[in-house]
């Protein structure tokens, strides 16, 4: 019943009397186009779970799923409401049903807010753009088209001591998800595969920053020692501090270049490319050359992508290029 | 307006995005410079840098009492713990480095202020818990010793009406929650009948938080990372008088992944706990509470986040016990902002109230105070700044006035928006929407109004 009403005219008396008057009347519940919140207590005042709420939340799952919307999440809190309201668990159960409630729109976050402002960011995101055809022979092109693509490579980057990186291969992107699949640890984040021997190489990959900080290569890694290229997408706010070219060398991390160019525009496909030739490392972004630097410290070694361990860099067409 | 300290970096901070808000370190914000909210919750009426270093300034905490603010973070280059205190109403100064070897990444400090307004703050390093003291009169104490484990972190702190000192962590693999407790002011430390373990089970056992309750019982909580069925599930324990029981807060299994949870227990002893749930591809920040000897309820989603909620949210209160919420949300782009909620006893929840417009801002702490000024959140959070340079930003949010806490029982059961015109506080407008209807229920005494 209280869903016929939002949340300021449950507080207003002319309202409420209209809402006993309705009540009388024996009105269907019926989820409206302006929620109320997941605080009210409606949703918790019957014994066990509020079966209002749960035949409304199967309604619209059904409704979207006759859509052909996909409301898996949903319909899993829903189902958990469910089993735990079975084990006599029911305000677990309660804010579970709401959850789901407010997944499919019937209810808004007690703090306020949009009902459904979790849309899956993902599915937004652009697809990969085809990959070019950069001049110089053909070592490798990375499919990434499952996680069986991912047997070649190997992580690098500081220990992390709480949990480890993990990355996915799937429908032609490499995906950083954070430390174990949950957590955000900003640290650097590496995956190389490769020859240990490639010395005179390009790598270039598509890259997308999306939710994440920056996103970047690696040439020249044999063991705890590489050349990283780091192109941030969360970086100074201005033309300068955004792009780095650092050497690492265990834990020893020595900036060899900051290049002037703006930050990597979110949620947008880039391409990056780092060219090592001789002791002269080059870093390039969507096509341009953004400079240079001289070492030659690293003569040769695997090459990579970077990014932080904190989920949201995707990569697609990795490819390494001999003279 | 009171004059910046911290000159140098002014310009620095101009540039990278920061705005007008912290052009004098400490600033009133004017309405254009207020970030934008969504909903009535109180004001911002105070910001500043507090860390102010080329370093990455990292995983801060923050605590109110009698009148003084300490906060404490991690330097990431520096291996350094930072703390810093003032007085409310003050500016901060420069906060005191403390060399103390810790990977503040993960071994981050924490930090209680005793109602002799001494600051005490807990760190480890390599595989050592440590305690050491700021007296209010700026005297520094020794460093003690607490306990050892293999890579200690994590670590979360927190002080009982008695005065007893508790210090929570938990070791490199997540095998166990460790504690000691202090009833010396943090000299010597001690344990139970149940060795020092809070708990120790299997399931990469994470995120531990303490509160301590009125009765000067210490009630944690934690999530297991892996572990089966019960990935994903929040735990709790609690203290007995000798040693701590463990049981479950959340037990809906794997795939609705809870995690990060962050406990604070009002006056009345009534805990409250809030966290981060997977539910698909987004994120709810959930929360529930507990009376004395009862069970926990109210299980509710306070908001969702427009993305991946990465970050651990936050959860104080004050001495009337108003709840606060603080956590990180997804806004467009590569950007994130601080957002926050609170709660008066009795009353809906409001926000969110921005705390800044990112562009990167992750891990927050917040507590409340009470007094002449009214009830103030004073949260803390991490702001990117640029590569490897994160700064600790301290906000300020009156949400509720004296004089606003006298008009709103004055008026109460008239419609809210006939009060906006009224002189006095900008309250007034900030909460319009919240006045009960037809209440005659007074709304919480704020000490010192």
């Amino acid at each position: 019943m209280s869903l016929l009403l939002n949340r300021w005219a449950g507080r207003a008396g002319l309202l409420a009397a209209l809402l006993a008057l309705l009540a009388g009347c024996g009105a269907a519940p019926t989820a409206q186009s302006q929620p109320n919140t997941t605080a009210d207590q409606s949703a918790t005042a019957v014994a066990g779970i509020d079966q209002d709420l749960l035949r409304q939340v199967d309604a619209a799952i059904a409704a979207a799923k006759a859509r052909g919307a996909d409301v898996s999440a949903a319909q899993q809190l829903r189902d958990s409401a469910a089993s735990l309201a079975q084990q006599q668990k029911f305000e677990e159960a309660s804010g579970n049903l709401k959850t789901a409630a407010l997944l499919l729109g019937l209810l808004r976050p007690a703090g306020g807010g949009n009902a459904v402002a979790g849309a899956d960011q993902a599915a937004q995101l652009p697809a990969p753009p085809a990959p070019s055809r950069p001049a110089g022979t053909p070592l490798l092109s990375a499919s990434f088209a499952d996680a069986g693509a991912l047997s070649g490579w190997q992580p690098v980057g500081p220990r992390i001591p709480t949990g480890s990186p993990v990355w996915e291969a799937q429908s032609g992107q490499l995906v950083q998800r954070g430390v174990d699949g949950v957590d955000a640890v900003e640290v650097p984040a590496g995956l190389v595969t490769g020859d240990p021997s490639w010395a005179d190489v390009t790598v270039q990959a598509d890259a997308l920053a999306q939710d994440t900080r920056e996103v970047g290569l690696i040439v020249r890694q044999q063991g705890d020692s590489y050349y990283r290229f780091r192109a941030l997408a969360v970086g100074t706010g201005t033309n300068s501090g955004n792009l780095l070219l650092e050497k690492v060398v265990g834990e020893q991390v020595t900036r060899l270049a900051a290049f002037d160019g703006p930050e990597l525009s979110s949620n947008t496909w880039h391409t990056l490319a780092v060219r090592a030739s001789g002791s002269t490392i080059t870093c390039f972004v969507d096509g341009r050359e953004v400079g240079s630097a001289e070492d030659g410290a690293l003569p040769a070694g695997r090459v990579g992508v970077s990014t932080l361990a904190m989920s949201g860099a995707h990569f697609a067409n990795l490819q390494v290029l001999g003279r | 307006m009171l004059r910046s300290r911290f000159a140098p970096r002014l310009a620095t901070l101009m540039a990278r995005g920061l705005g007008a808000a912290l052009l004098a370190g400490l600033v009133v914000f004017t309405p254009a410079s207020q970030p934008q909210t969504t909903a009535a919750l109180g004001r911002i009426v105070a910001q500043q840098n507090i860390s102010n270093t080329g370093d990455q300034s990292e995983l801060p905490q923050i605590d109110y009492n009698v009148g003084r603010l300490a906060a404490a973070w991690g330097e990431r280059s520096a291996s350094d713990i930072d703390l810093a205190t003032t007085t409310l109403g003050a500016t901060w100064p420069r906060a005191l480095p403390f060399g103390t070897g810790s990977m503040t990444a993960y071994q981050n400090p924490d930090v209680v202020v005793d109602g002799a307004g001494t600051a005490h703050f807990a760190y480890t390093s390599g595989d050592r818990v440590y305690h050491r003291a700021r007296l209010a009169s700026g005297v520094l104490t020794g460093i003690h010793s607490i306990g050892s484990v293999t890579f200690p972190n994590a670590l979360r702190m927190a002080l009982g009406a008695d005065g007893r000192l508790w210090v929570i962590w938990r070791d490199g693999d997540g095998n166990a929650i460790y504690y000691k407790y202090s009833r010396d002011a943090g000299i010597s430390w001690t344990n139970g009948s149940d060795g020092g373990v809070v708990a120790a089970e299997s399931g990469n056992m994470f995120a531990p938080d303490i509160a301590v309750d009125r009765a000067g019982s210490p009630h944690v909580v934690w999530y297991l990372r892996s572990g089966g069925g019960a990935k994903g599930d929040i735990r709790y324990a609690d203290w007995n008088g000798s040693r701590f029981g463990r049981t479950s807060l959340t037990s809906d299994g794997a795939g609705l992944y809870d995690a990060d949870p962050s406990i604070t227990v009002d006056g009345q002893g009534v805990q409250h706990v809030v966290w981060r749930k997977q539910t698909g591809s987004s994120w709810v920040i959930f929360y529930a509470s507990r009376a004395p000897g009862g069970a926990w309820q109210g299980f509710t989603p306070l908001a969702t986040t427009s993305g991946d909620a990465k970050y651990a949210p936050a959860i104080g209160t004050d001495a009337v016990g108003t709840v606060y919420v603080t956590y990180s949300n997804p806004i467009s782009g590569n950007a994130r902002r601080i957002e926050l909620f609170s709660r008066l006893p009795g009353k809906s929840w409001e926000g969110p109230l921005a705390l800044s417009k990112g562009r990167w801002d992750s891990r927050s702490a917040v507590v409340g105070s009470t007094g002449s000024a009214g009830i103030i959140a004073h949260a803390v959070h991490q702001h990117e700044v640029g590569a490897d340079d994160g700064e600790i930003i301290y906000s300020q949010v009156l949400t509720q006035s004296c004089t606003a806490a006298a008009l709103s029982d004055e008026v109460a059961g008239q419609p809210a928006e006939s009060i906006g015109g009224q002189a006095g506080p900008k309250a007034t407008q900030t909460r319009k929407f919240y006045l009960p209807f037809a209440s005659k229920a007074k709304p919480p005494a704020v000490p010192g109004c």
